[in-house]
């Protein structure tokens, strides 16, 4: 120690003009060592490593399309790999001066305790937020890099980002209140816990959560939003709300609890908590009045007239006999779902009540089967909606390999260029929805006609698979070694020609039940 | 008056820890001395606006610390090193002493000279940009005092400053001290009688939360003539106030 000239004292300013300087200069220099200090940034490598093995590499295994490789994101997933980290470094963080002992040194400077915390919390939640948006910028772009179709969903960025500030504010809350050593751990163990249960929990007040089940959810996230109808924003704002609540509600309570003596500032911390609980308290109340409705949650007061509005599209097409029309986003597909359903549609072509087109409209909201069909309107119209967005993981019919229920046949982009994966998942209930509008299913003769029509169509009745999508409609098959069933193979046996002779002759007669087995070809 | 302080009290349960302490001091160093348990550190940690007192006044620097404004503008003006010095150990030495110079609400622009020249003046230029935990518990003492000084204090308080300091370092700290006593209040409890007489120009001695005894340091040397124990003229003086109080 030596007697170094000290710095001529300046800087005594009244307080009044000094705090401009404290809430701006110095805050961003606080903010900047806390930065480079701080745990998050050692726990932001396993987060990556989570996101890289969870979201990342699941989203990119799904189809070249804005709505299915952001699906895994819209659940929640990177919520899920980030937020453990985020309130476990939160709370490590929080409790850091009651662990390190200098509470007493930090407590007695002039600086609010309030806005101190709030550098060391900022620098916390500015790490997992870099991070999280660093990683989805990253999906992003690699989906743009590779021409994904269709456009890019921003709300659940939002509320992924809002959700892990959250987070954050829960963790250095408790970190702050709780200063163990076991808090961190603990609660990113709880964290991670209560996100899995989430999971689980079906429940309207569930829907809250920036995770979502695709099991279990009252309205999980759907593969084609934002394709056939707007993104609807009304979850996510009633999420942001409920998510951002939390956060300012924590930050205030921490100004509750540090600022000793200050009225005004103890004031405006309760004033801060209290608008993050009523911010919570609304989005509870809104939530309680959403209804769930084909294209997403409709949370009324926040439901904006327009967002019901289909978008405008020009369908691209395909089809010998029949046009089957899809949405241009699913263009690449077409080939694959034109070879095959063309041999079902040239079997019915020009029959009476055949459809004269088969287009694609949106998913219903239900996510299995993988494929819904119906036909209705005059003339008639096939109506097929596509789960493009599913992986495959837990897909019941052959594998490439020849196993009877494989675990995970394939990504979903090899499963929708895969005309024997298309024929056995898409071809049943479409067959279904045209058959039974055309020939019907309540007598034998017309069940073996529909029998006959499907195997020569090539639909794969013994695949277990195309069985169970046989059976889920409405049209039911002969039992094997019946003689409807004979007469279904022996249906099948014809050429071409004079099986589509025989329907154009005998069609209305065998869909008013007026033919019987023995009259079949 | 930079410290006055009229029957000033604090309770903790039923203990009297500070017990009507009267006490008026300006500028220069002054020493607190007694044994474990009189009562020193909770009066220094009154004096740093940790504990408030559980009765009597006190002014610091002209202000009233039970106002939250005038606290804080006391705050701003105040340096403390506590007994038990808390750290953060991924910090350095510059980290460390610029994170509590901010806290102080130092302007901005003036941070890294401040910073800087009180590294410099605890003799850590050296060591400046290694890890507080990297230190010995030596080289964190002057972290921590470097804290204290940092923003140029009107009032200092120091809770056992030269705990863990080597000789070499205790002779330099006492230089400081003198010179921190030049523009500033600068309050030292310690056990080191030798640190008081040294750079202290006035010392109380604190016995069971009373000021037992309240001079120059040469007036403490003149009660111990004579009569009491110790290697040393202050520590004679120290051991006859004691062993006249205890009677």
């Amino acid at each position: 120690m030596s007697a170094v000239p000290a710095p001529a004292r300046g800087g005594r300013r009244p307080l009044g003009r000094r705090i401009p300087d404290v809430w701006t200069r110095a805050g961003g220099r606080l903010l900047r060592l806390e930065l480079r200090r701080n745990t998050m940034m050692w726990m932001v490598p396993l987060a990556l490593l989570a996101f890289w093995l969870d979201t990342y590499r699941s989203s990119m295994a799904l189809s070249p399309l804005w709505s299915s490789r952001t699906l895994i994101l819209r659940q929640g997933a990177a919520v899920d790999d980030f937020a453990p980290f985020a309130v476990g470094a939160a709370a490590w963080v929080g409790g850091r001066d009651r662990r390190r002992g200098i509470v007493e040194q930090v407590d007695i400077t002039a600086l609010p305790r309030w806005a101190g915390r709030a550098a060391t919390w900022a620098a916390t939640a500015g790490w997992a937020l870099g991070a999280y948006l660093a990683c989805v910028g990253f999906l992003y772009g690699a989906i743009a890099w590779q021409g994904a179709a269709g456009s890019p969903p921003w709300w659940p960025v939002v509320v992924g980002a809002v959700a892990l500030v959250a987070c954050s504010s829960l963790g250095f809350a408790l970190g702050v209140l709780v200063p163990s050593r076991f808090t961190a751990p603990l609660a990113a163990v709880a964290t991670a816990l209560v996100l899995r249960q989430t999971l689980r929990s079906g429940g309207r007040y569930v829907l809250l959560s920036p995770v979502a089940s695709p099991a279990y959810s009252l309205a999980p996230p759907k593969p084609d939003a934002g394709v056939f109808y707007p993104y609807l924003p009304d979850l996510s704002l009633t999420q942001l709300l409920f998510l951002g609540g939390l956060a300012v509600a924590a930050l205030g309570a921490l100004g509750v609890q540090a600022v000793c003596g200050a009225a005004g500032l103890r004031r405006l911390a309760a004033a801060v908590t209290a608008v993050g609980l009523a911010s919570c308290g609304t989005a509870v109340a809104l939530i309680g009045t959403a209804r769930v409705e084909a294209n997403g949650v409709v949370v009324p007061a926040l439901h904006d007239a327009a967002d019901d509005r289909p978008l405008t599209y020009t369908p691209v097409c395909g089809g010998r006999r029949i046009r089957i029309c899809l949405h241009p986003v699913y263009q690449a597909y077409l080939p694959t779902l034109t070879a095959a359903l063309d041999p079902l549609l040239r079997e019915v072509a020009g029959l009476p009540g055949a459809p004269v087109r088969v287009d694609q409209v949106a998913l219903s909201g239900a996510r299995a089967p993988l494929a819904g069909a119906d036909v209705g309107g005059d003339p008639p119209v096939a109506h097929l909606a596509l789960d493009i967005g599913y992986d495959g993981a837990m897909w019941m019919g052959p594998s490439p390999a020849g196993q009877a229920l494989p675990r995970r046949c394939c990504t979903s982009e090899q499963m929708w260029t895969s005309v024997p994966y298309v024929t056995a998942e898409v071809l049943p209930p479409v067959a279904g929805a045209i058959l039974d509008r055309l020939v019907g299913h309540a007598d034998p003769a017309q069940q073996a006609v529909v029998e006959g029509l499907l195997r020569a169509s090539g639909v794969p009745l013994d695949s277990m698979a195309s069985a169970a999508r046989i059976d889920g409609s409405p049209i039911g098959l002969p039992q094997p070694g019946t003689p409807a069933h004979a007469a279904g193979e022996r249906c099948a046996a014809l050429s071409a020609n004079a099986r589509h002779a025989w329907l154009t002759a005998h069609l209305a007669d065998l869909r008013g039940g007026r033919v019987t087995l023995e009259q079949l070809p | 008056m930079n410290i006055e302080i009229t029957d000033l009290t604090r309770r903790f349960g039923r203990t009297r820890a500070v017990d009507g302490v009267d006490l008026r001091t300006g500028t220069g160093v002054f020493g607190l001395l007694g044994p474990n348990g009189a009562g020193k550190t909770s009066l220094l940690r009154m004096l740093a606006t940790v504990i408030p007192p559980s009765s009597g006044s006190m002014r610091l620097l002209d202000l009233d610390p039970a106002r939250h404004g005038p606290r804080r503008e006391i705050r701003r003006r105040l340096g403390y090193l506590p007994q038990n010095l808390g750290y953060y150990p991924g910090f350095t030495v510059v980290e460390f002493v610029e994170y509590f110079a901010l806290l102080k609400e130092m302007p901005p622009r003036e941070v890294p000279r401040a910073v800087a020249a009180a590294v410099e003046r605890v003799g850590l230029g050296d060591r400046a940009k290694a890890k507080l935990r990297t230190l010995s518990g030596g080289m964190l003492r002057r972290a921590g005092i470097a804290q204290a000084i940092v923003n140029e204090p009107r009032l200092l308080l120091f809770d056992e400053p030269t705990a863990g300091l080597d000789p070499e370092q205790r002779v330099e700290f006492r230089s400081l001290l003198r010179e921190l006593g030049r523009t500033s209040t600068v309050v030292v409890s310690t056990h080191l009688v030798e640190d008081v007489g040294a750079a202290c120009a006035e010392v109380a001695l604190m016995h069971q939360g009373r000021i037992a005894f309240q001079g120059t340091p040469d007036e403490l040397v003149a009660r111990g003539a004579g009569h009491g124990t110790g290697d040393a003229p202050l520590e004679r003086g120290y051991s006859a106030v004691l062993a006249a109080v205890r009677v």
